[in-house]
């Protein structure tokens, strides 16, 4: 059984066995948030060590006023972001929303009859969403955190947070029923 | 077809084990959400490369010896800049070779004292950190 409380103070006092316990604790965590945001393995595997380092140093800082797990996933979700902004060059805006143009323009239906698999074809749906659609998603669904949470993590209102998944879902749902009905006509 | 989504929506987050909705639930909408739904619970296909925490530790280990490092050669530089300024000092004033003159009598002592146990205390750190490292990688 995994005592947030107790780990912590352990790494606290300088125990190295008991932040390998954290990290393997958290490890998936940070790679759904970090991969989902990237959508690059090797990036990824970067930016959850560069993750992990800034958890270990700043551990002093954590006061227990949330969960664990939702201060590691704001500090992935932050570094992922930072990430995207050096090195990818990419602006405010581009991190933001946009869906319906950005679904019409790239999802055809001959790409949709391409796939094989529902939840492969889901999975590269989800690879095409903006950045904070992918993000909410995966928080919600992947990772199981609560709407509060997803708040804390991202900044974004409850209320932001709310419209991204149902806009997304159904996105996805529409995308899902063309591909069955196409599915059904073969 | 907002609120009917919205619905189906809401039903599903309560209910994601069910393979069944309420009548008026099952139609086609229903059952293309309660694919998306499936497949967003499940794991992406590609994951972490074995040993993050191992590759983790060994980076605090690197960094925390650097900090240590960079904190020896300024203690080094700090001794020998004042060996110089000490050395420039006796040779432009000989007369003040005697040390009790520069630094009087009640400071020396302590001084010396205080100084060589900073660089006891940091080498035995140093060298508790290091031993505490190996053993835990013998685990």
């Amino acid at each position: 059984m995994f005592d947030e409380r107790e780990v912590v103070l352990k790494i606290q006092r300088g125990d190295v066995r008991a932040f390998a316990l954290l990290v393997n604790q958290y490890e998936r965590l940070v790679f759904h948030v970090v991969h989902r945001l990237t959508l690059d393995q090797t990036d990824a595997e970067d930016i959850c060590q560069d993750v992990f380092l800034k958890v270990h140093s700043h551990l002093n800082t954590f006061a227990f006023q949330s969960k664990l797990s939702t201060w590691i996933a704001r500090i992935a979700y932050l570094t992922a972001i930072d990430y995207l902004r050096k090195y990818r060059k990419m602006k405010t805006s581009e991190l933001t929303d946009d869906l319906e143009h950005f679904y019409l323009t790239t999802v055809t239906p001959e790409k949709v009859l391409a796939e094989k698999d529902v939840a492969h074809h889901v999975h590269k749906l989800i690879a095409r969403l903006p950045l904070q659609y992918r993000t909410v998603l995966t928080l919600y669904h992947l990772d199981e955190f609560t709407y509060p949470e997803i708040e804390q993590i991202t900044g974004m209102p409850e209320g932001t947070v709310k419209n991204y998944l149902f806009r997304a879902r159904k996105l996805l749902k529409e995308s899902v029923e063309l591909y069955l009905k196409n599915d059904g006509n073969e | 077809m907002n609120e009917k989504d919205k619905h189906t929506q809401e039903w599903l987050d309560q209910h994601p084990e069910s393979s069944q909705a309420n009548d008026d639930l099952i139609n086609q909408d229903f059952k293309a959400y309660q694919f998306v739904f499936g497949a967003l619970k499940r794991e992406p296909e590609e994951g972490l490369s074995y040993g993050l925490s191992y590759r983790v530790e060994r980076l605090i280990f690197k960094r925390k010896q650097e900090s240590r490092q960079k904190l020896l050669y300024a203690l080094l530089v700090f001794s020998v800049g004042l060996l110089i300024a000490g050395a420039v000092v006796i040779v432009r004033y000989p007369s003040l070779v005697n040390f009790e003159q520069i630094l009087p009598g009640i400071y020396f002592w302590p001084v010396c004292f205080g100084a060589a146990a900073i660089a006891f205390v940091q080498l035995l750190d140093y060298r508790s950190f290091q031993k505490k490292w190996m053993d835990y990688r013998r685990l």
